[in-house]
């Protein structure tokens, strides 16, 4: 039995009461892609997924079914911590240009993700942070329009006329870019 | 809306960066957290002081009535507190109605007499000065009294016994009896009583120098030494009790 599997069953016998397993599987490249697009930074994404989901274990006796979803509750989590690391940093970092050197043996189909990220985070660095937030949680976390509508404060109809305007633009910059 | 392009530039999660993650999460159970989380819980919070609330009140209560049985050698001594209700109205009493046994009879001119035994025990000794008295028939009650003696200043030495088995035992709150020996036997040396209760109170105090009481037991009785004056000491009680002797129940 691998590492992996043992502490997957060591941690399935200590909260039999709920399958972490399964939600770590789930919401982790949700909670990951969030990261991505809020800050832009695939490795910063990584450390904040990271501190996420040691502090949603560490306090993973406070999650109560009976208040919500669980994947609020770790969204809840994830935006606390990517405000800290915002505050901790005083001003949301731009983007940096990452070397692909760094990454070990990309595939072709990885490079090419990796610069369609690139191009896309740093169209992101010029939107306001409410825009960002708004968008971050649509395509990372992946939440409904109405969801984020009550995470954010606005309407329904407002975060989608927001999202719609954004995703025009977006993809007109892109589209200018690849030309 | 057509926003494929953004998923398909979204950055895979690395494998081993979910892996390790996994492993470091779950290996980690902070045990110690999770108490910390549970305190940190507003509910469990009210639950707790709840809880502390209704212990301290069982804690006080206990304290105000506190009754407790101290085995001292065979015999059993109830503890209580120092201020008591528990013993009703305002005559000597002792802290809960015992359960006499059917004390054995004999027939006297004619008459039927309640004695404890045809056969007792009476000290041999006593202490200068005292002589016996005759036993008024009030303080044949629950106990059986043996002897009682008395000297010029009016101070008392009573001797009675009970049953070992269902008769009342001695009591004193903490601290105001000690175990001492009689014959190399346990015995219980009590100082002071509980004290008469005055019209305005509601509970009885123990008065430690309201005489002293030695308590032993021999031949499945409990004899008990007492005394109602300050003069006579603790060492006279057990020379007493250790000069204890079979007489005959006519015996002078």
């Amino acid at each position: 039995m691998s590492s992996f599997n043992r502490a997957k069953a060591a941690r399935i016998a200590v909260t039999q009461d709920f399958d972490w397993a399964s939600a770590y599987e789930e919401l982790l490249p949700k909670v990951y892609h969030y990261f991505c697009l809020r800050t832009g930074d695939r490795h910063e994404a990584e450390d904040l997924t990271a501190a996420t989901f040691e502090r949603a274990w560490r306090d993973r006796e406070r999650y109560r079914k009976d208040t919500g979803a669980f994947t609020n509750w770790l969204f809840g989590i994830a935006r606390h911590v990517v405000i800290t690391h915002f505050r901790q940093n005083r001003q949301e970092q731009a983007f940096t240009q990452l070397s692909m050197q760094e990454f070990s043996r990309p595939t072709e189909e990885e490079t090419a993700r990796l610069q369609e990220f690139e191009k896309l985070a740093a169209m992101l660095t010029s939107l306001p942070e409410r825009e960002r937030e708004i968008f971050s949680l649509k395509y990372g976390a992946q939440f409904t329009n109405r969801s984020i509508a009550k995470i954010v404060g606005l309407t329904e109809t407002n975060v989608g006329t927001i999202l719609n305007r954004l995703i025009t633009r977006l993809r007109e910059q892109l589209e200018v870019e690849n030309e | 809306m057509n926003d494929d392009f953004i998923y398909a530039a979204l950055p895979k999660v690395p494998k081993d960066f979910a892996q390790s993650l996994y492993v470091k999460i779950s290996v980690d159970t902070h045990p110690q957290s999770r108490i910390h989380s549970r305190l940190r819980n507003p509910r469990w919070v009210q639950v707790a002081i709840i809880i502390l609330g209704v212990l301290l009140l069982v804690a006080w209560s206990q304290v105000r009535l506190w009754v407790r049985y101290v085995p001292i050698g065979d015999l059993w001594l109830v503890e209580l507190s120092r201020q008591t209700q528990i013993v009703p109205g305002d005559q000597f009493a002792t802290p809960f109605i015992p359960t006499p046994r059917q004390l054995p009879t004999v027939v006297r001119d004619g008459k039927v007499y309640e004695f404890w035994k045809l056969e007792m025990l009476s000290p041999d000794w006593i202490p200068d000065g005292f002589f016996k008295m005759e036993i008024p028939r009030s303080m044949n009650s629950y106990e059986e009294t043996i002897g009682l003696w008395s000297n010029d200043a009016d101070e008392k030495i009573r001797l009675y016994a009970v049953p070992q088995a269902g008769g009342m035992h001695p009591y004193a709150p903490p601290g105001m009896y000690e175990e001492v020996q009689v014959n190399g036997q346990p015995a219980i040396l009590v100082h002071g009583r509980l004290a008469l209760k005055k019209p305005q109170e509601n509970s009885r105090k123990w008065d430690e120098t309201l005489g002293i009481q030695l308590s032993w037991s021999l031949e499945e009785s409990v004899y008990t030494l007492e005394t109602f004056g300050p003069y006579v000491s603790e060492y006279d009680l057990i020379r007493m009790a250790e000069s204890m002797k079979v007489v005959p129940w006519w015996a002078p």
